[in-house]
């Protein structure tokens, strides 16, 4: 459920205007982490085919790390889109046909699940929550 | 792959990472267009 605008004052006390320009910044920000991860795992590639890397781990954990950022980027996506983003788009008319799409993947792919599981939480599902302070869909 | 979540290599993971891409900058877009003067949030980068 989307609140709208009035309702992020009332909640973090900062002003809608600014919250836009951080989250712009931060979707700026996200998408350069996913391209850069994206330039990374190739060149993880192509030093597999030419034979270059050195040790075998360097490149398993490389593209650990490259898919890591990738999950949390996303779950930080997730946790905007709920805290602040629908929000700021309380008509669903302003809202782009990608955000559900990416919202679903992130759902169907248990991505959400997966970045938790690489931060810290190795236990089993129950035994954490995650917050969803606005209930937003 | 650490996490099974569909990509059966490397390389197909690395052909989704583009269209996650292209998504995030379309809310970013769209955040724009609901809020002008949003984007002034990343030149303070």
């Amino acid at each position: 459920m989307s609140r709208g605008p009035e309702w992020l004052v009332k909640k973090y006390g900062i002003e809608p205007a600014e919250i836009a320009r951080r989250v712009f910044r931060d979707l700026n920000e996200s998408a350069k982490t996913v391209d850069a991860a994206r330039a990374l795992a190739s060149l993880l590639i192509r030093a597999v085919e030419q034979g270059a890397a050195p040790h075998p781990h360097l490149i398993t954990n490389g593209f650990r790390i490259t898919f890591g950022a990738v999950a949390m980027t996303l779950r930080r996506f997730e946790d905007d889109w709920s805290w602040y983003i629908c929000h700021l788009l309380p008509d669903k008319k302003q809202r782009p046909a990608e955000a559900a799409s990416l919202r679903k993947e992130i759902k169907d792919r248990k991505l959400y699940d997966a970045a938790n599981l690489l931060v810290a939480h190795s236990g089993p599902k129950n035994q954490y929550r995650s917050p969803q302070p606005s209930g937003c869909k | 792959m650490i996490i099974d979540a569909g990509w059966k290599t490397e390389e197909e993971l690395i052909a989704w990472y583009p269209s996650v891409v292209l998504r995030l900058l379309a809310v970013r877009d769209a955040i724009r267009a609901a809020w002008p003067g949003a984007e002034e949030g990343a030149k303070a980068l």
